[in-house]
């Protein structure tokens, strides 16, 4: 009888335990669970009122001048660009050329592949689009960025990460000196598979980049 | 692992009720969890992970004891979430990890020798909640300590034949557990399904 009852609270135990230690939840799974896009915008603003853009065709690595290295793999910058593009003229936007047209908004489109970076900050750009000619009179040297929404968000990136940028040359800033930014975007993941892989995810999150910002429309 | 730990810990049943004479009661339960309210807001999936240890003291047809317990609940989900100046949109992982340390007292109904046995009882004492929650690359936390409180009622079933010690006991636990820190109160369901020792 002391063996079965032994034997019986044994079994017992292990029906009790497998029960719950059985299925202990899971978490990512794929690469593509580790994509998140974020997007800003400043509350108040009338996008309507803004048709035209220009954007400088490059994507500047900001991890470098942020004080780490960087990897930031140009080969896809132009099927990017155009892509981010397309999402602009969707929603109603006019690309101009800024050298003969002043438009409403400039679109300026950084990268970077380091860990923990935090994007809002108000580094100088100039260094990095400051060669781009369509830049209204009042920015130089020392320019630097102004977020609305900093520092509420305060953002921590890990592996790969797209930053979109909406200037609007025509609204003040607290400072001078400094670019409006008016909406933002920001995509991060892991970089892992094959660059045809990574493209078609950065593809997918910039559709829903626009997705979420439903408010960009011009009309 | 924690099937081995839990299979020691009924085999070392017979020792502790031993050393501690008639009248003890010692219980090894499967509970799970159905979240409601805020908890439900959180990990809306019902839970089948949880166990809990009782332990017993009988002074007529009443008992006071102890009873530590542990439940996760897990809930998966994708979209974008809105707040005031931003969007976000990516897969979430929600984990809410209870662990649970609660004073009991039970009083118990009719029930002749061998026949199930109704109890209605209460629990107080605390709470360590864990929640979590992971979105893309990043992790956020909350823990923290609760005080709270459980009234529950269930029934216990002797078995027959040579093991007149042992029985099979099934209990519905309300668990509310007072806002602390950052997070409001949580309130869940208990559902045990168990087995339990009584000298």
């Amino acid at each position: 009888m002391l063996m079965q009852r032994v034997g019986l609270r044994f079994c017992v135990g292990m029906l009790v335990g497998a029960l719950a230690a059985g299925c202990y939840p899971g978490g990512i799974e794929t690469v593509s669970q580790t994509d998140l896009v974020a997007t800003f915008f400043q509350k108040g603003v009338d996008f309507t009122a803004n048709k035209t853009f220009d954007m400088p065709d490059s994507i500047v690595d900001i991890g470098v001048a942020a004080g780490a290295s960087s990897t930031l793999n140009h080969k896809y910058d132009t099927q990017i660009l155009a892509k981010i593009q397309a999402g602009l003229v969707a929603l109603g936007y006019t690309r101009v050329d800024a050298t003969a047209t002043r438009p409403d908004v400039i679109v300026v489109v950084s990268g970077i592949t380091v860990d923990n970076y935090s994007a809002w900050v108000g580094y100088p750009w100039w260094g990095y689009w400051g060669w781009w000619g369509g830049w209204p009179a009042g920015y130089g040297a020392g320019s630097t960025w102004y977020y609305p929404w900093s520092p509420v968000v305060v953002t921590g990136y890990t592996s790969g990460s797209l930053f979109i940028n909406m200037i609007d040359p025509d609204l003040a800033t607290p400072q001078p000196n400094q670019a409006f930014s008016i909406w933002a975007a920001a995509i991060n993941g892991m970089l892992e598979g094959t660059d045809a892989e990574i493209l078609a995810r950065i593809n997918t999150n910039i559709d829903q980049v626009f997705a979420q910002s439903p408010y960009l429309r011009t009309q | 692992m924690r099937v081995w730990i839990a299979a020691a810990a009924t085999l070392l049943v017979p020792a502790v009720v031993a050393g501690q004479g008639r009248g003890k009661w010692f219980g090894m339960n499967w509970s799970m969890a159905a979240p409601i309210e805020h908890t439900k807001d959180f990990t809306n999936d019902y839970s089948f992970r949880g166990m809990g240890l009782e332990w017993r003291q009988f002074s007529g047809n009443k008992s006071f004891g102890f009873n530590a317990g542990w439940n996760v609940l897990n809930e998966e989900k994708s979209g974008t979430q809105t707040f005031q100046q931003a969007a976000i949109n990516g897969d979430q992982f929600r984990y809410n990890n209870t662990v649970s340390l609660l004073l009991s007292a039970h009083v118990y109904g009719g029930g002749g020798s061998g026949k199930a046995r109704p109890y209605l009882g209460l629990k107080a004492g605390t709470y360590f909640i864990s929640r979590r929650v992971d979105v893309g690359l990043w992790q956020i936390t909350d823990e923290n300590w609760h005080w709270g409180v459980a009234p529950e009622f269930g029934f216990s079933v002797p078995m027959r034949g040579g093991f007149q010690s042992e029985a099979f006991y099934a209990q519905v636990r309300y668990n509310y557990a007072f806002s602390a820190g950052d997070a409001p109160y949580q309130s869940w369901f208990g559902i045990d399904v168990g087995f339990a020792v009584r000298k």
